[in-house]
């Protein structure tokens, strides 16, 4: 791990769902997180994405303070270069494929936006479907949308809630080979969230578990799933 | 017909529905997304109208629009005449007993509204206005319009509102509504039927409008 963390955050949120977490994401670093429902896993992905304010913490990425309860300090979504692909995708149903893409790149002139929509959709094998509305496309098709669309942000951070859960073999073969991708380039930190525990030991750098809203065992994915305490709470036999 | 009468209720209608949408498209707004605590009062109060006697509804909007009122008072003091009996003071108390019909459309398409499109919006570098024109506007806009035809179709035959507030000036406060009223009182029954033939035609198209948009809504919903 590098000196300097591409993604640093450190919250505890209080009230009657109470999630904390601590963890350091260095450049190109996937670390899956997994657990048990309502473990905290997608609220810790919203806090990073700036859609839940905790009651404590700091976020740094990118160079950035997103967050810093203590100086008063909170930046909003809109403001925070993140690409989050929703568990349920998000795509706005009365845009296309292209619009929906184009939407994350309003701070590009407007050709160099369409080239960098093209191109993105090329590389997720979408191309051909740029006129095409959601409610058009299978539901591989969809999520690749919603995988274009945070990668277009040129996000300081990507942050996937399930990404490879609902769709086929193919679509999971190109998500898992962009993000490798993306991982050589030294691109973005991935935070990925998944029930998956081979998806996460094949793809992530580091393997986060929680349990009742706090990281109970963070490390490489065999070490961490070696563990008794984790193989208990993730109920493997 | 009583073209005049039905001229005055149609630029009632007009300006009630045209003062109320973007008032309507706010209130919605707020209540859908940023009230917490309390909202089911204030919808509550915004019902009212619904279901207080238009007369009760007129009593206290004469109150509270008249010379002794302030704002009745206010009202005088800039334009030189008072509200009550007046066409503004008409459409001021359209305002008033139309809300529920501008709100209530519009609160349900902006509930419609899966929270995730916006926070997709936001995490795609959305700020809350462009994220109004680009999500909300355009999944919400059958709802704003069902408001805009269900508040012009009741203007249109409002009576006991207006006549609290207007009396039955003609030209200035006689709605078609009034008139119809006051024709049968002269036993001209000709004359009320076709002026009652003309807001039964209005009502009919608008409740075709209201169920055609309300079919649009529920497709955007998916």
């Amino acid at each position: 791990m590098t000196a300097e963390p591409a993604l640093s955050l450190s919250f505890r949120r209080g009230g009657p769902a109470q999630v904390a977490a601590d963890l350091d994401l260095a450049p190109g670093e996937i670390l899956a997180l997994t657990g048990p429902s309502g473990a905290g896993k997608t609220t810790l992905l919203r806090v990073v994405a700036g859609l839940i304010r905790p009651g404590e913490g700091r976020i740094a990425c990118g160079g950035e303070i997103w967050l810093d309860t203590a100086a008063g300090i909170f930046i909003p979504p809109f403001r925070r270069r993140t690409g989050l692909v929703f568990q349920a995708y998000a795509l706005l149903p009365h845009m296309t494929a292209l619009q929906n893409i184009l939407m994350a790149m309003g701070d590009l002139p407007r050709e160099q936006g369409r080239e960098e929509a093209h191109r993105l959709m090329a590389a997720l094998d979408l191309s051909g479907l740029e006129n095409r509305k959601p409610a058009n496309l299978s539901g591989g098709q969809q999520q690749r949308v919603a995988m274009a669309r945070a990668l277009a942000r040129r996000p300081s951070v990507l942050l996937l809630d399930e990404p490879l859960s609902a769709v086929d073999r193919r679509t999971r073969r190109r998500v898992r080979d962009q993000l490798a991708a993306l991982r050589e380039a030294g691109g973005p930190p991935i935070l990925l969230v998944t029930h998956d525990l081979e998806e996460a030991a094949g793809l992530a750098d580091r393997l986060a578990v929680m349990e009742a809203g706090r990281i109970l065992r963070c490390g490489p994915p065999a070490e961490v799933l070696a563990d008794p305490q984790v193989a208990g709470v993730l109920d493997l036999g | 017909m009583d073209a005049v009468a039905f001229a005055l209720s149609f630029k009632l209608s007009l300006w009630t529905a045209c003062l109320l949408a973007p008032i309507g498209v706010l209130v919605a707004r707020t209540l859908a997304y940023q009230v917490r605590r309390g909202r089911a009062v204030l919808e509550g109060i915004i019902a009212l109208p619904l279901v207080l006697p238009p007369t009760v509804l007129g009593f206290y909007l004469l109150a509270a629009l008249g010379d002794a009122s302030p704002l009745g008072a206010a009202w005088t003091a800039l334009f030189g005449q008072g509200l009550v009996f007046s066409f503004e003071g008409l459409v001021a108390a359209s305002l008033i007993a139309n809300l529920p019909f501008a709100v209530q459309p519009a609160l349900r398409a902006f509930e419609a509204i899966r929270p995730e499109l916006r926070e997709a919006a936001w995490v795609s570098g959305l700020g809350p206005w462009r994220t109004f024109w680009t999500v909300e506007a355009p999944l919400a806009w059958p709802g704003v319009l069902t408001g805009f035809i269900l508040t012009f179709a009741h203007t249109m035959g409002e009576f006991g509102v207006v006549l609290m507030i207007g009396g039955s000036i003609p030209g200035e406060t006689r709605t078609a509504a009034l008139a119809i009223y006051d024709k049968v009182q002269a036993f001209d029954d000709a004359g009320a039927g076709v002026l009652a033939a003309a807001l039964v035609a209005v009502s009919v198209v608008a409740i075709i409008a209201v169920q055609a948009l309300g079919s649009r809504l529920a497709r955007h919903d998916r």
